[in-house]
């Protein structure tokens, strides 16, 4: 078998260059979206594309920057970042074609206040632009005030059902307004508990398209959408598919899809999952390589009486995103308990963190078969071993050379691991967990 | 003029409370029932055959028998009572059967099965010994057309429950054979510790208008001139809560026009009666979770909104945040927002709290 | 009315000749069991458990009749290496073979991919993923994309230290909606340590609970899946696979749809040989705990049920977890009805105390799927039958 030697070090560093180029880089411990406490954003039109080479109309939230330019829709909206008991105000308005109705936003777990724009039938509206409508109508301002911190979304409530489908939602995260009694300022909390500390944070936003409504939409026959036909063979995680989500933020060829889903940590790390169900269908999301904790649900945590923390949380590797709803999961992995040296070691190296003592230098179990008898994956490193790598046939793409344990995290509807009938696709995403020594920012 | 119509759950309620009154302190809660068939219209006009449940006024199941509602009327069990007793009139050309999910229907003398699909045999109680082609017809003993059946649950377990036809449930639920079942644990309290001042009723269903014409006409399962075969393509055009869609009148204030102070405690009682999960939500507002399927939960749960799977109870307290007037939407939030592709329609409702004067001025969104 | 799928015989038996061959050459069967002396497949170390399966294709039965083509394990168990492929070729089991385990026991388990023989044109590697396995390493958690699979005529042996007890399952990863739709998947649970202490009357567990609550009489493991027909046609047909429109029409428990639930023997399928192995009726005597190990491998749907029983069920482990909090709190939940997403597993213990003899139902109240196909009265419906003490 492949064991690793003192070399494996630098050898690691040196091939960095070429495993960066390939996965998402930058902000891999925080979530990508817009800080603050002012918003405002437009509904507009746009293009996404999908990972079996189609594209597809949509209609998603753009930013209006401080300097009065609207960039392009983007799926999913803006990930609004904001504090707890800081008020919050958004304004929108509405350019989407005509005909595609008014728009607004719900902030599910809110009590907020609307004004401006026109009755609506769950708030106020914006109203179309071809109903000639005055300023006031045009543009409606949402404010609130977030009492509690978690993870929470944010969606159209103007015939949602076409709307929310088009891709009218985003995440809107709450961060506590202060460090947690008896917890240390320099560390990270997503409640007001020291029991919900992380190290990292991902968001895994689910939603999904049917391309018939698309289509519809695009050729603007407002007659034939219907939706007890509803059929969606298009997934999405942060709005990209499989492969697209392994690719950085904000990558130029997917100029309406700037949020990747490329999970990275280090052994005995804590990872924090926000899980959104933006759209309209549950997806039983199964986290492969190890348990993780739910909790916190819809902004709230799983407690058993306030102040107790979460103390009701549970632990699986499969959870189903709730339309509508939203979780906080806390994943970490330290490969205790295999049974053998998951770095390879011999007994004299040394232990690294998180290692699982009793099992150090404990011999590799079995004899795997030989090169021609198997089939190398792509993100195989050519050896077993946290941070080794081996001989790889030729062809090989070479794409783990930094001996990262991968993990699919995917539906277990599997059929939603497809793209418009396309395997691979839709929801599939991979944790990577490095070796120690693998800086990941 | 309405004999068919849906009956408002309010004036059920009230209804029924007079009834038990009037009975005094009884030990069992008896009803009289009867199935059968009728035509309900949708929100869009469309009629859709329906087999619902109806209360027969003068309870003696021989002359009119009493509106039929789908969802069926609500029947009560009062705190101080642990028998629930039924006798159903079978008006539908089939037989039929009761079931109440998660409790113990005591005089049981089924389940039937028979030798599908001819249907010519049948085998009451155990399955034939050695025999392991026949397929259950009814869950419980059966009430053949015409006849008068009796059914007794005694050990009542407090909590909100859905009773179903215990028969080819893929089709006799489906058609509407279903209703909620409610017991207190005292007056006012739904259980030891959860006090309330109103409660509502919410059930979730949906109606496929092709298998349910197919049923009524007799072309619908494993008979010869079939059409359809099964519901396994079921795929529904209505989406109903309480057996309305947006915009009937009645989900503009889901709950009636009652005031509800600040502070007082709305108990929504949830019931999926349909075939397909709904998530019932609510927008600006967090409910308390207390209980599932009847069952107390040892901690209750804040939530905005929850996964509500088929056949699923559960009951929450919505706190008035104000005082009214103020409204709140209450829908799916699988956005089944639809009457047969038409928007806006399907389970969006609104739950209110109105004082008199209020009333007319209410605008409606 | 009986379907049967149309196959050569002809160019089958052909193509299993050409096979054969072509796997004694390059073949690498390998069955790994430590501890094993005489050759039998069985470790001397009662802490070791050694499963050998096969990864191939074969034929079952639905409720109304339908032949439908499938991929799955075979079961191997002491069968010798030169023995494998010519002997489980087209023995394709559904599920597959139950895995048990005791908590602290070590498995090897041998996957021997034999290939799939009405598919010639098919060179897919098959592998062994153990749904739900904790702190799991990639060389042995049967995803392909990060690890070696094992290609036709070749053995891959895994290794886990079972250390936590609980409900799993178990299935191939390669190409997940293709081989799970086609019925890659198996029953697996591992028993807790408290096993064989008697507790609150009981010696038998789901989990370390310490005080009983997880006890139980017997035991019955129900994996729900469905088929989509269509699928499995067109694999048998050598058609284009239709991912974009799979539904599962066919769902089951245990590989069969109703009335075959209740049924105790093997369903044969059109060859003549059992491979639906495992019957999902319940039984138990008055007053008994029933723990029913619940799992959903379907690749299109989610499947609620519930029992007629009139008793709740209590669920007291998710996930291979029992439901306690971090600090000790109960957090099981007692419902009538339960949703189990793809996925997901449940420990759920139906306690019949004061349930009076007789037969109730366990079903999906998704009551469009009690169905077999277009066949009505079908589908995830089993019996559970209460006899008196």
């Amino acid at each position: 078998m492949d064991r690793i030697g003192k070399q494996h070090h630098i050898r690691v560093v040196l091939l960095i260059g070429a495993l960066l180029l390939f996965f998402g880089t930058g902000a891999q411990g925080a979530i990508v979206g817009i800080s603050g406490n002012s918003f405002n954003l437009v509904a507009k039109q746009d293009v996404i594309v999908t990972s079996d080479g189609d594209s597809t109309i949509i209609w998603g939230y753009a930013v209006t920057n401080a300097g009065g330019e609207t960039g392009r829709a983007q799926y999913p909206g803006p990930t609004l970042i904001v504090i707890e008991d800081v008020p919050v105000t958004i304004t929108l308005s509405n350019e989407l074609p005509n005909e595609s109705g008014n728009a607004s936003i719900v902030f599910p777990g809110h009590q907020v206040t609307a004004t401006g724009g026109v009755d609506g039938l769950m708030t106020q509206e914006a109203r179309q632009a071809h109903l000639k409508p005055t300023n006031a109508e045009k543009q409606v301002t949402y404010t609130f005030t977030p009492t509690e911190p978690g993870t929470y979304l944010y969606r159209s409530g103007t015939r949602a059902d076409l709307q929310v489908e088009m891709g009218l939602f985003g995440a809107l995260i709450v961060r506590p307004a202060a460090t947690p009694a008896g917890g240390d300022p320099a560390k990270k909390y997503a409640y007001n508990h020291v029991d919900s500390e992380y190290d990292r944070e991902v968001l895994y936003l689910m939603s999904e398209t049917d391309p018939i409504i698309h289509r519809q939409v695009e050729e603007r026959q407002w007659n034939l959408i219907d939706f007890t036909k509803y059929f969606p063979t298009n997934w999405f995680i942060n709005g990209r598919n499989y492969p697209d989500l392994l690719a950085e933020n904000n990558v130029p060829w997917l100029p309406t899809q700037p949020y990747n889903c490329q999970p990275r940590m280090h052994p005995g790390e804590k990872l924090l999952i926000r899980f959104i169900g933006a759209g309209r269908q549950t997806h039983p999301m199964h986290f492969h390589g190890n348990d993780f904790e739910t909790i916190a649900a819809d902004g709230r945590l799983l407690s058993s009486a306030p102040g107790a923390g979460p103390d009701l949380a549970w632990q699986a590797t499969t959870i189903k995103s709730i339309p509508g709803q939203t979780a906080d999961l806390v994943w970490g992995w330290t490969g205790k308990e295999l049974g053998w040296d998951i770095y390879g070691h011999s007994p004299e190296d040394p232990l690294e963190p998180y290692e699982y003592a009793p099992n150090h230098g404990k011999p590799f179990p079995v004899v795997l078969p030989p090169r021609d008898a198997v089939t190398y994956g792509a993100f195989y490193s050519g050896s077993p071993f946290l941070g080794g790598e081996g001989e790889l046939p030729p062809g090989h793409g070479g794409l783990n050379a930094a001996g990262g344990y991968f993990y699919m995290w995917h539906s277990h509807t599997e059929k939603e691991l497809t793209s418009n009938d396309i395997w691979p696709g839709g929801l599939i995403s991979f944790m990577i967990v490095e070796h120690p020594d693998v800086p990941i920012d | 003029m309405f004999s068919k119509k849906v009956i408002g759950f309010q004036g059920l309620f009230v209804f029924l409370c007079l009834l038990t009154i009037m009975a005094g302190q009884a030990v069992a809660a008896e009803y009289w029932l009867q199935v059968g068939a009728a035509n309900k219209t949708m929100a869009d006009g469309s009629r859709v055959p329906v087999w619902g449940f109806g209360l027969d006024p003068d309870k003696n199941l021989t002359t009119a028998d009493g509106a039929i509602s789908v969802p069926g009327p609500t029947l009560r069990v009062a705190p101080d009572d642990n028998v629930l007793i039924i006798h159903l009139k079978n008006n539908l050309s089939e037989p039929v059967s009761l079931n109440i999910l998660g409790q113990r229907l005591t005089n049981n003398s089924g389940p039937v099965w028979t030798n599908f699909p001819a249907d010519t045999e049948t085998w009451i109680g155990a399955r034939p010994a050695g025999n392991y082609t026949a397929r259950v017809r009814s869950f419980t003993h059966e009430t053949q057309p015409g006849q008068v059946g009796e059914y007794r649950w005694e050990s009542f377990r407090p909590g909100t429950y859905l009773l179903q036809s215990g028969t080819n449930p893929a089709k006799q639920v489906q058609m509407g054979m279903f209703l909620p079942v409610i017991k207190d644990t005292a007056q006012g309290f739904a259980y030891a510790d959860v006090p309330y001042n109103f409660e509502l009723i919410v059930i979730f269903h949906e109606i496929d208008p092709t298998i349910q014409n197919a049923i009524a006409a007799g072309t619908y399962g494993a008979v010869p001139n079939a059409t359809i075969g099964s519901s396994v393509l079921y795929e529904p055009k209505y989406f109903l809560m309480n057996g309305m869609s947006y915009p009937d009148k009645g989900l503009l204030s889901i709950n009636g026009t009652e005031p509800l102070f600040q502070g007082e405690r709305l108990l929504i009682r949830f019931l999926n009666a349909g075939l397909e999960t709904h998530v019932p939500q609510l927008l600006g507002l967090y409910m308390t979770l207390w209980s599932e399927d009847g069952n107390r939960l040892q901690y209750p749960r804040q939530e905005y909104g929850f996964e509500l799977a088929t056949g699923k109870t559960a009951d929450v307290i919505v706190v008035s945040p104000k005082n009214p007037p103020w409204h709140y939407p209450l829908y799916d939030g699988k956005l089944n927002l639809t009457n047969n592709g038409a928007y806006p329609g399907g389970m969006f409702s609104y739950i209110r709290s109105s004082v008199p004067e209020h009333l007319g001025a209410e605008t409606v969104q | 009315m009986k379907r049967r799928t149309r196959y050569g015989s002809m160019i089958v038996l052909l193509t299993l000749f050409g096979w054969l061959w072509a796997l004694t050459v390059s073949a690498n069967v390998l069955v790994q069991c430590p501890g094993d002396t005489n050759g039998d497949g069985i470790s001397e170390d009662p802490n070791i458990v050694c499963r050998s399966i096969t990864g191939g294709d074969g034929y079952t039965t639905m409720a109304d009749g339908l032949g439908l083509y499938i991929f799955s394990f075979g079961d191997a168990d002491g069968v010798p290496a030169d023995r494998v492929i010519a002997d489980l070729t087209l023995k394709a089991q559904l599920p597959a073979p139950t895995i048990v385990l005791k908590q602290g026991q070590e498995l090897y388990l041998t996957m021997t991919n034999v290939g799939m023989a009405v598919r010639p044109d098919l060179f897919d590697p098959h592998t062994v993923h153990w749904h739900g396995f904790p702190n799991a390493a990639p060389i042995f958690d049967g995803l392909p994309e990060p690890s070696p699979s094992a290609n036709m005529g070749n053995s891959m042996t895994y290794y886990y230290n079972a250390v936590v007890p609980g409900t799993y399952f178990y299935h191939c990863h390669v190409e997940a909606a293709e081989h799970m739709q086609m019925g890659m998947i198996g029953n697996l649970w591992v028993t807790p340590k408290q096993d064989g202490t008697s507790i609150g009357g009981f010696t038998k567990f789901a989990y370390n609970d310490e005080d009983g609550s997880t006890g139980y009489d017997v035991a019955f493991p129900l994996l729900l899946t469905g088929f989509d027909s269509f699928f499995h046609i067109a694999s048998d047909t050598v058609q284009a696979l239709p991912f974009a429109a799979m539904f599962d029409e066919y769902p089951m428990i245990n590989g069969r749809g109703y009335p075959d639930t209740i049924n105790p023997n093997d369903i044969l399928n059109q060859e003549g040989f059992g491979a639906q192995k495992i019957p999902s009726l319940i039984t138990a005597t008055a007053g008994q705990r029933i723990l029913l190990r619940v799992s959903n491998i379907s690749t299109t749907h989610q499947y609620t049920f519930a029992t007629t029983l009139g008793v709740p069920m209590k669920v007291v482990g998710r996930g291979a977890a029992l439901l306690r909090g971090p600090d000790g709190k109960d957090t099981s939940m007692t419902v009538n009805v339960l949703n189990v997403g793809g996925g997901q597993d449940y420990d759920v213990i139906l306690d019949t105390s004061g349930v009076a003899p007789g037969t109730y139902f366990l079903y999906t109240t998704d009551l469009a799927n009690l169905s077999n196909g277009d066949q009505e009265r079908g589908g995830i419906m089993t019996e559970i039958v209460i006899n008196p003490l």
